[in-house]
């Protein structure tokens, strides 16, 4: 098992530059980041000496303190608040309540960087997992405001 | 009323048992014949099997073992009750098989030497149809508190409990509806709850773990329902890992967070839990295909702990208890 503050998250898409300079980093953690699997297949070949989790493990992580910080990449930032991946809402969350500093970093656009075999839960690397009349719920780009950002949990 | 195949996946055969391959769901429904220990153990560490099921092949196990061997006496079965135990938590170290080990030996002390195997076979299996009315009442328990027409937000899955929890909310003219956490790497909520639940006729939304916090957001969830490998006296749970997500999210979303439960026995707090890693290649990999490098480090604990700060009410075989009831019940 990993030490008290090992890790620092990756959530979102960290551009070109800032994987150079991580890339080495023994202490990057990613996730797989459903329903894309952007860092199962894109940034575990960018950061190699990363650990990898299942999306679902991060709440374990941050109640067994193994977090010191969420580094998160935004899409869009406007008057408002950031627009950010799915998923986002959930990490600032479990990052919030145990109060882990969340470090608010520009990143690239998705759409660009990865060819996207999955758009659901429905299937998993293009294939069926479940029966096809199950509704999917479709992940959406999320939102979060300064406010929320800002206030303590 | 229909019940899920999911309710009750082992059946005791006699000399052997038939389990139902939980990896082969929902494309193919499979049985697996476990004949000896090799076999127990292999449906136990390649996750055949999980849950409820386990507590099933556990029970029925010992008893087919027993014909196998043909073990005719309650000092014989003592011993090699023991061995099981230490292997059966050697291949799934969360589970307190040493909890159901404690129960047999009460059964021991009362079954007849003259007509020993066949007198514990009737003890065991009369057990386990108690044990299986006692789930269906918890589950009525439950459909009592819930808000009405409840919108329930579930991951992995409850050995088809959430089947007969819908069933009873229809029996009383509720239409429920179901939000599923995929649940990876396993993927039981895709796999195995979402499947149960539309076979059984009943509206499911699937999405995929990392989405949850929307899900609350948008959909006025009215409550979280989960189940449990384990408790601890004080109230604490042990069930799949991102379970204690959920808890955190329903915290933060103000939702009642639910448990099916179990007595807590013997197990004082989460400190005497040991949490299971399994190997990082079932994250790295779906099938025979690696969807990270095969020597990227990967972490996959497969259960978390959830404090009773974040349960609403522990749902027990006997009543619905908030986690001070819980832990003054065995402060007792």
């Amino acid at each position: 098992m990993a030490k008290v503050g090992s890790f620092r998250l990756i959530w979102g898409l960290p551009p070109e530059v800032f994987c150079k300079k991580h890339s080495r980093d023994p202490d990057i953690l990613l996730a797989e980041m459903r329903p894309h699997l952007f860092g199962s297949r894109y940034l575990t070949r960018r950061f190699k000496r990363a650990t990898l989790v299942s999306d679902n493990t991060l709440g374990f992580l941050f109640f067994k303190k193994l977090i010191k910080e969420v580094i998160l990449f935004y899409e869009k930032k406007d008057n408002f608040g950031y627009t950010l991946i799915p998923g986002s809402l959930t990490v600032i969350i479990l990052a919030k309540r145990h109060q882990v500093p969340i470090r608010l970093v520009n990143g690239v656009s998705q759409i660009k960087i990865i060819k996207r075999t999955d758009q659901s839960a429905l299937t998993f690397l293009g294939r069926p997992v479940t029966l096809k009349n199950i509704l999917p719920i479709l992940p959406e780009p999320e939102f979060a405001d300064y406010k929320f950002l800002e206030n303590p949990f | 009323m229909k019940i899920s195949p999911l309710f009750h996946p082992v059946e005791y055969k006699g000399n052997y048992l038939s389990v139902l391959d939980e990896s082969a769901l929902p494309f193919k429904k499979r049985y697996i014949r476990v004949r000896n220990l090799s076999d127990a153990l292999d449906v136990l560490k390649n996750m055949k099997t999980r849950a409820f099921g386990q507590l099933l092949l556990f029970y029925y196990f010992c008893l087919s073992d027993a014909r196998l061997n043909q073990i005719n006496t309650s000092k014989k079965f003592n011993r090699r009750i023991n061995v099981l135990t230490k292997k059966f938590s050697q291949a799934r170290p969360t589970f307190a098989f040493y909890q159901f080990q404690n129960h047999i030996n009460t059964f021991l002390k009362e079954v007849k030497e003259a007509d020993f195997l066949n007198d514990l076979e009737r003890k065991i299996l009369t057990y386990i149809d108690s044990l299986q009315r006692l789930r269906l009442n918890r589950v009525k328990i439950l459909s009592r508190i819930l808000a009405p027409n409840p919108k329930i937000l579930t991951l992995c899955n409850v050995s088809g409990e959430l089947v007969a929890l819908a069933q009873e909310l229809k029996r009383q003219g509720q239409i429920p509806e179901f939000f599923v956490s995929e649940t990876r790497p396993y993927l039981q909520g895709s796999r195995l709850t979402a499947w149960e639940l539309k076979e059984a006729g009943f509206r499911v939304n699937l999405f995929c773990d990392n989405q949850v916090a929307m899900v609350f957001l948008k959909n006025n969830i009215s409550a979280v329902i989960v189940g449990s490998d384990r408790s601890t006296k004080e109230g604490d749970i042990i069930n799949k890992i991102g379970t204690y997500t959920l808890a955190v999210l329903a915290k933060h979303f103000n939702v009642p967070f639910y448990c099916l439960t179990q007595p807590a026995a013997d197990t004082r707090s989460r400190k005497d839990v040991e949490i299971e890693f399994r190997p990082k290649e079932e994250l790295l990999r779906y099938g025979r295909k690696f969807i990270a490098p095969p020597t990227q480090k990967a972490l996959y604990p497969a259960f978390d702990i959830t404090p009773a700060e974040y349960i609403t009410k522990l749902i027990c075989f006997d009543g619905a208890f908030s986690p001070e009831e819980f832990r003054k019940r065995w402060q007792k």
